[in-house]
């Protein structure tokens, strides 16, 4: 059961909804222009939470590969550097006779169709 | 106060990426261990990348490894930059592991990394946030998220990202913007 009272203020919300981030904000994120040309106060607050999301943001920018990781990966290189397969799928190439059928087909599709739209 | 939002990781100079060759053409050459100076020079931003990308550092240690291994045997088709080679490699592993994988949570377990904050409650609300993070960025289509991450937590510049990610700055900049709004959004959901 609530123990509310009726018509009691309702206790503050931990959070509101904060203005979404303007071309301003985008534009001081990116870098193109300093905190202070935020013109409003919801701008300034939205500036807030990202200065607090940045911030937690650049912290894990100082992660380092763990030591163990690099001896782990030059210990399970294999003897031989350079293998025959590509790395990625090359580009399938059509066979020129396969090229010339697959116009004379589409061609003679559009005649068809332009025949057909004369009549 | 004049502050900017972001910063930026330099890429390698033109010097770097012809010492990159020469020890490409070194490992070609039979020395397998010059291959662990590629490793110990480009694992960290490649390992963030992973982290930031799945959210576990235990998968992130193993597409390394895979990328790695494959980055190996295929070394005889890097033309260009190492670096950027490479990290195509590794960025097309997690975008192959979140298609795959049916993710339920993330979560940048094991993070034992020193906090800058002095008191429990300052390190309980990054807690919260990193958390609501996590949370919010596991929702994000991968294309936003690997924008995101590439230019938030990577801290990489929009040109930057073009050229690895082979397109435009424009591009990457709507995309950036878009999983702003998407994680503010979603944030937002989680508070409401």
């Amino acid at each position: 059961m609530s123990d509310e009272t009726p018509g009691a203020p309702q206790p503050e919300k931990k959070y509101r909804k904060t203005p979404p981030a303007t071309p301003a904000v985008q534009a001081w994120l990116d870098g193109d222009q300093s905190r202070d040309e935020l013109g409003t106060a919801d701008e300034q607050e939205t500036a807030e939470l990202w200065a607090r999301i940045n911030n937690e943001a650049a912290s894990l920018r100082t992660r380092h590969t763990p030591i163990h990781v690099q001896s782990r990966i030059m210990s399970s290189l294999p003897d031989v550097p350079v293998v025959n397969e590509p790395l990625a799928e090359p580009a399938k190439k059509m066979n020129p006779a396969t090229t010339v059928i697959a116009a004379i087909v589409i061609l003679a599709i559009g005649g068809l169709i332009g025949f057909m739209l004369v009549r | 106060m004049t502050t900017t939002a972001t910063t930026t990781t330099a890429a390698p100079s033109v010097q770097q990426a012809d010492a990159d060759q020469e020890i490409i053409t070194r490992v070609l050459a039979g020395s397998k261990d010059a291959f662990g100076i590629l490793i110990q020079r480009y694992s960290d931003p490649l390992y963030r990348h992973a982290l930031g990308m799945t959210g576990s550092p235990d998968v992130a240690e193993d597409i390394l490894q895979a990328s790695f291994i494959k980055a190996y045997q295929h070394l005889g088709e890097v033309r260009g930059r190492f670096d950027a080679w490479v990290f195509r490699i590794v960025a097309n592993a997690c975008k192959d592991w979140l298609k795959n994988i049916r993710r339920t949570h993330v979560s940048y377990e094991e993070d034992d990394q020193p906090s800058s904050l002095s008191t429990p409650e300052e390190e309980m609300d990054r807690n919260e946030l990193r958390t609501d993070l996590e949370y919010a960025l596991s929702r994000l289509p991968e294309s936003l998220r690997e924008a995101f991450v590439m230019k938030h937590v990577e801290g990489r510049s929009y040109e930057e990202m073009a050229e690895l990610l082979e397109t435009t700055v424009g591009a990457l900049k709507m995309r950036v913007h878009r999983a702003r709004e998407a994680l503010q959004a979603l944030l937002e959901e989680k508070y409401a």
